[in-house]
């Protein structure tokens, strides 16, 4: 390994960086390994949710250890005193290594010590703490604020002039640090923001956004505050952004015709719950749209925006769409040939226009249908018409009325037999509006058991490939989040 | 000079040991360092020289470049997302099945020539050497001294055991 040089090494750690053991390894192979895997290992502790108590105690007392005398001595002055172990000062400058700074992980690793203190005395802390990580010489390239947090960002925030991913819940504290960044920091890629319910009208996003020379993606959580000069201003300053962004993830309905001037728009998730205003919706074109997720949108906006897309969309996902007889559907196979994956809740008078669909999207791979009391007798004769292409299901519909079909599906998987294995995922779901749930739920596992045996009979003929009943995270349909 | 307009056209590229390869542009230019060398220089007759490949690994390199001769040109923007996509297709696997000084050597003339998805494959591999082993299996298997002092070590472990402790 000598012969590779220290900038191939570090590429290959690289390779590493999201298996933490083994860069722990590499760290302990020797002093030249050490010093080139150190950077890699604490470019992203928080890359690690969830830590053991003993893990966050010594993260805790390795960032501690960074403290100069004068914060140390500051801080026992005031009465703080958890240097419980003995000083020793460490091998590295851990913290200048330091490059995604979670203000949330901060704090988690933070309280396995300083739970029980005061807010003032967490106060004093935080901001002892957090002189190591903005005093440094970083460049942080991530930064997430959160809600609530006694690590506060104030005074010299030039670590933060390269920042390319900012996370923030969003409140009167961080809309003022926004104003602050947004003075510096100007290449930003993406950015995600978290109302939580929260109704404050600030400033501090619209002035972030807009001085972005380089935005790509733009996601709001949650519901936006429901003044229409602020979202007038938000729409405003994400036109300033217009040639850059490409993602964007909204939860109102736009007050300006915002939209139509993101032309570079590839994914657009818009949702919303009670907004009844979707005028500047209609006619807007986007041209390279790819993804399309929807959620609580009216048919004819939606049946407008397929519309005017050129043809490229590959994924749409509707949820909670209201039926208007399969004049969405028709809207999506006359406008969507290189449709590769499709979510979305069906009823019976819709069969038609779906069969038209999988008879002209030819390169559906993956199909979500959600039908909860559907005739899936008939749906599943119906997939036969579906291109060689499609192989991945995932379907949704009350117990009982899985129990109903268990032969439909037999003969549907045993009509199967000469095509690509199919990936399969069932989800079965209990009436709550009827009597006895505890009933249902034991007539719901008796029925898993029954399906998992007729499934893994298939599996078994490699009709199937893989399938889950009611499980989460079946890696295979990551791409239908 | 596109590989279009280039299709056909031969460019002779002279190994450290003074071998001579005739190799079509379009195969030479997967390497970035080669591809700019040829747009500098225009049509040439004189063969371009690398200093820092033999023979045996050149040859290597531009079996891999002729197999590869069709790929997109990666992107210069996010290194990190590009490598992270990386999957070792099974051609690669195959041909990077090979002794590790020879790995070793192909990853350096990756980075020499600028041939990035190359460069990428061969570091993946050797990370996925890596993957699961301690340090000692580490050290065996690439043949590097433990050059630590005890209390170096110690301190090391203690101050990075939170990545291990999980």
């Amino acid at each position: 390994m000598s012969r590779l040089c220290n900038d191939i090494i570090i590429l290959i750690l690289e390779e590493l960086q999201d298996d933490v053991k083994s860069l722990y390894s590499c760290l302990l192979v020797s002093r030249t390994w050490c010093k080139l895997t150190v950077p890699t290992l604490w470019k992203n502790p928080s890359k690690q949710c969830r830590l053991t108590d003993n893990a966050r105690k010594i993260l805790f007392n390795v960032i501690i250890s960074h403290l100069s005398e004068e914060s140390r001595n500051n801080l026992k002055n005031k009465e703080i005193d958890f240097f419980y172990e003995k000083y020793q000062r460490p091998l590295f400058n851990y913290i200048s290594f330091w490059r995604h700074l979670n203000l949330h992980f901060l704090e988690y690793i933070m309280n396995i010590f300083i739970k029980n203190f005061e807010i003032s005395k967490k106060s004093i802390i935080g901001i002892e703490i957090m002189k190591l990580f903005i005093n440094s010489e970083t460049k942080f390239v991530s930064l997430f604020i959160p809600k609530t947090n006694f690590c506060h960002i104030s005074g010299d925030e030039h670590c933060f002039s390269e920042i390319e991913y900012l996370g923030c819940d969003y409140n009167d504290i961080n809309s003022n640090i926004l104003e602050r960044l947004a003075i510096i920091s100007t290449s930003i890629k993406v950015l995600g923001f978290n109302y939580k319910y929260n109704d404050t009208i600030s400033h501090g996003i619209v002035k972030l956004i807009e001085v972005q020379k380089n935005l790509k993606g733009i996601n709001f959580v949650s519901t936006m505050p429901r003044n229409k000069p602020y979202r007038k201003a938000l729409e405003e300053s994400i036109i300033k952004c217009a040639d850059t962004v490409q993602y964007l993830k909204i939860s109102w309905s736009p007050v300006t015709k915002f939209l139509s001037y993101l032309v570079n728009l590839v994914r657009l998730e818009i949702k919303s719950t009670c907004d009844s205003d979707w005028n500047h919706l209609i006619n807007v074109s986007l041209p390279c749209l790819k993804f399309l997720k929807a959620q609580n949108i009216p048919p004819i906006v939606l049946e407008n925006l397929i519309e005017n897309t050129k043809g490229y969309l590959i994924e749409i996902i509707i949820l909670y769409r209201i039926e208007d007889d399969g004049k969405l559907i028709r809207k999506i196979y006359q406008n969507c040939p290189n449709l590769n994956y499709l979510k979305l809740k069906l009823s019976n008078n819709e069969f038609l226009e779906f069969k038209n669909l999988l008879i002209n999207c030819q390169f559906l791979i993956g199909l979500e249908i959600i039908g909860y009391t559907i005739d899936w007798d008939n749906l599943l004769e119906l997939l036969k018409f579906s291109s060689i292409s499609l192989f991945k299901f995932k379907f949704t519909a009350y117990f009982d009325i899985w129990e109903d079909n268990l032969k439909h599906l037999k003969l549907f998987l045993d009509n199967w037999n000469d095509r690509h294995s199919m990936l399969l995922h069932i989800t079965t779901a209990i009436r709550f509006l009827t009597l006895r749930p505890r009933r249902q739920q034991q007539q719901q596992h008796v029925l898993r058991q029954r399906l998992k045996e007729l499934l893994q009979e298939y599996k078994v003929k490699s009709i199937i490939k893989d399938y889950n009943i009611d499980g989460f995270g079946f890696k295979e349909f990551e791409w239908n989040k | 000079m596109t590989s279009e307009s280039s299709e056909g056209k031969k460019v002779t590229l002279k190994s450290c040991d003074d071998v001579e390869f005739k190799v079509e542009i379009p195969v030479a230019s997967r390497s970035i360092l080669l591809k700019n060398m040829i747009e500098d220089v225009g049509e040439t007759d004189q063969s371009i020289p690398l200093p820092n490949v033999n023979e045996k690994v050149l040859k290597k390199v531009l079996e891999w470049c002729q197999h590869h001769v069709n790929d997109p040109q990666p992107t210069n923007d996010d290194d990190d997302s590009r490598r992270r996509n990386t999957e070792i297709d099974d051609w690669d696997q195959r041909f990077l099945n090979v002794e590790q000084d020879m790995l070793f050597e192909i990853i350096l003339a990756a980075n020499y020539l600028d041939i990035k998805p190359l460069l990428d494959i061969g570091c993946k591999t050797v990370a996925n050497m890596i993957k699961g082993k301690s340090p000692e299996e580490i050290r065996n298997t690439f043949n590097i001294v433990n050059d630590f002092t005890p209390e170096e070590e110690e301190q090391i472990r203690k101050e990075n055991e939170w990545a291990e402790d999980r």
